[in-house]
C-alpha cells in the first residue's frame, strides 16, 4: 500500500489541495451567504422572508448532486457555460449557504431577546448591536452545528468527481482503474478525509473550549 | 430648557385586542423619584418600557428629554422620528428586572459597552470612567469578572453603572430587585437610595414599599391601564383613600 501511495503522491497531492480548496471555499462563501439568508429569514419585510424560506427550501430539498448537474450540465442550455471546478465550487456553495442559514439563524433567535433589549435601551443601532452583542453570543450557539457542516461538507466534494473535477475521489478511481487495486486506493482516501475531518474536529473543540469558558 | 424632564399625554397601547395603557398621562420634573405602584397586568411596565419604545405605543405624545415624538393609531414612525428616538433613548438608561447584561463581557466591558460602541468614546478614556462607576456602585474589584461569576444584586449593580455610564438625564428601573433574594435586594436599594439622594430623575416600577415610602418624591398608582392615583409620597401613604389602593398596600 505504501508504494502505491508513493506513487500515486503527485496526483494525489493536487487533489487534496483541490477537495480542501473546494470544501474550504464552499465554507466560507456559503457562511457569507447563509448569513444573509439568515437575516433576511429574520427580517420584519415579509417578501424577504418569504425569498429567504424559498431559496432554503429549494437547496436544502433537492440533492447536492443534483444540484450539482444542473449547474453543470444544465446551465449551457441558457448559455452560462462554467468549468467543472467553478460548477462544484458554485453548487457546494448554494447547498451549504441553505444549511449554514439555519444553523446561524438558530443561534441569533436563541439569544436572550433581553440582549436586544438591553443594547436598544442604550441607543445601539441595529448592526452595532448583532455585531457587538448578538453576534458573539449566537457564534458559541452556533459552533457545534457549523462545525458538523463543515466536515459534511468535505466529504460532499467527493461528489463533484462526476463532473471530471479531479478531486481525491476521482484519483481514486482513476489509478484504481489503471492498476486494478481499488480497495486499496479507496481506503486511502477515505484515510486522508478522515484525517481531515478530525483536524477539523480538534479545531471545534478548541474553540467551543475558549468561547464557552467566560459562560462559567 | 424646561425642568420637564418627561412629558407623556394620552399614551395608549394594546396587545392585539386587549388595551394595556389607556391614555395615560405622566409628567416628571427633572431631580424627581417617582414610583409607580400597582397589581400585576396594571400596565405599570408596559408604560415603563413604551416611554423608550421598547414596547411602541399605539397612540399618544412623548416628549422625553427634549425629544418629541407624536404617534398617530395606524400611522408609522416617520424618519424624523426615528432619530429622536436614537437620541431620547441616549439620554435615558434603563435597569432590568432580569439584568441582561452581556453575558460574554466583563463587568467593565458591560459598563463601557455603550460609551465605545454607542457614544465613541476613545477606549481608555471610557476605561477610566467604567472603573469609576464600578468603584461607586461598590464593584470595583470585580471590573475583570464575568457575569456569570457575580450574585444576583451584583449584576445588577453592574446594570445601573452601565446605565450610568451614559450620563442619563433619567433612569427608567423595571422591579430592580424583585429577581433577587431580600438579602440581595438592599445592596441594590441602597445604589438607588445613593442616585436619588445624589439628583437623579429616576422613575421606578417596584414592589418595593420601603423605598417608595424613603425615597419617592411621587407615586403614582395605576390599575386597569389608567392612572388610578398621583401624589406625593407623603400623601399617598398618609392618606390611603380608595378602597383599591388600602386593599393592595395591605398586602405589603
Amino acid at each position: 500500500m505504501l508504494e502505491l501511495f508513493l506513487r500515486s503522491w503527485p496526483l494525489l497531492k493536487t487533489a487534496v489541495l483541490v477537495t480542501l480548496g473546494l470544501g474550504l471555499g464552499a465554507f466560507v462563501l456559503g457562511s457569507l451567504l447563509g448569513m444573509c439568508v439568515a437575516l433576511l429569514r429574520n427580517s420584519h419585510i415579509g417578501i424577504l422572508r418569504s425569498v429567504a424560506f424559498v431559496y432554503v427550501s429549494i437547496f436544502r430539498g433537492t440533492p447536492l448532486l443534483v444540484q450539482i448537474l444542473l449547474i453543470y450540465f444544465g446551465l449551457p442550455h441558457y448559455g452560462i457555460t462554467l468549468s467543472p471546478i467553478p460548477s462544484a465550487l458554485l453548487a457546494l456553495t448554494l447547498f451549504s449557504a441553505a444549511y449554514l442559514s439555519e444553523n446561524f439563524r438558530s443561534g441569533i433567535n436563541a439569544v436572550d431577546p433581553g440582549q436586544w433589549e438591553a443594547s436598544m435601551a442604550m441607543g445601539m443601532g441595529y448592526w452595532t448591536c448583532l455585531r457587538r452583542i448578538i453576534f458573539p453570543q449566537a457564534a458559541r450557539i452556533a459552533l457545534p452545528p457549523v462545525g458538523s457542516r463543515l466536515i459534511a461538507l468535505i466529504k460532499d466534494t467527493s461528489l463533484a468527481s462526476t463532473i471530471t473535477v479531479v478531486e481525491m475521489t476521482r484519483v481514486a478511481e482513476q489509478v484504481g482503474a489503471a492498476t486494478f487495486r481499488y480497495m486499496e486506493m479507496f481506503l486511502m482516501i477515505g484515510l486522508v478525509y478522515w484525517l481531515i475531518n478530525q483536524v477539523l474536529t480538534v479545531l471545534q473543540t478548541y474553540l467551543e473550549g475558549r468561547m464557552t469558558r467566560r459562560y462559567r | 430648557m424646561s425642568n420637564t424632564k418627561i412629558k407623556v399625554t394620552s399614551v395608549s397601547k394594546s396587545f392585539g385586542a386587549n388595551p394595556v395603557l389607556k391614555k395615560v398621562d405622566l409628567t416628571v420634573e427633572a431631580g424627581e423619584v417617582v414610583v409607580i405602584l400597582g397589581p400585576s397586568g396594571s400596565g405599570k411596565t408596559t408604560l415603563l418600557r413604551s416611554l423608550n419604545f421598547l414596547e411602541q405605543p399605539d397612540s399618544g405624545t412623548l416628549e422625553i428629554c427634549g425629544h418629541r415624538i407624536e404617534l398617530i393609531a395606524g400611522k408609522r414612525m416617520s424618519r424624523a422620528d426615528k432619530q429622536q428616538l436614537t437620541q431620547l433613548r441616549q439620554k435615558t438608561a434603563m435597569v432590568f428586572q432580569s439584568f441582561n447584561l452581556f453575558p460574554h463581557l466583563t463587568a467593565l466591558e458591560n459598563v463601557i459597552e455603550g460609551l465605545v460602541s454607542v457614544k465613541k468614546v476613545p477606549k481608555q478614556e471610557a476605561i477610566e470612567k467604567g472603573k469609576k462607576l464600578l468603584d461607586q456602585v461598590g464593584l470595583g474589584e470585580k471590573a475583570g469578572s464575568y457575569p456569570a461569576r457575580l450574585s444576583g444584586g451584583q449584576k445588577q449593580r453592574v446594570a445601573i453603572a452601565r446605565g450610568l455610564s451614559m450620563d442619563p438625564e433619567v433612569i427608567f428601573f423595571d422591579e430592580p430587585t424583585s429577581a433577587l433574594d431580600p438579602e440581595l435586594r438592599d445592596e441594590v436599594l441602597m445604589v438607588m437610595r445613593n442616585l436619588a439622594n445624589a439628583g437623579m430623575t429616576m422613575l421606578v416600577v417596584t414592589h418595593e414599599m420601603r423605598f417608595a415610602q424613603e425615597a419617592a418624591d411621587r407615586v403614582i398608582f395605576m390599575e386597569g391601564g389608567v392612572v388610578v392615583k398621583n401624589a406625593s409620597a407623603k400623601d399617598f401613604f398618609s392618606d390611603q383613600s380608595g378602597e383599591r389602593i388600602q386593599q393592595f398596600l395591605r398586602r405589603y
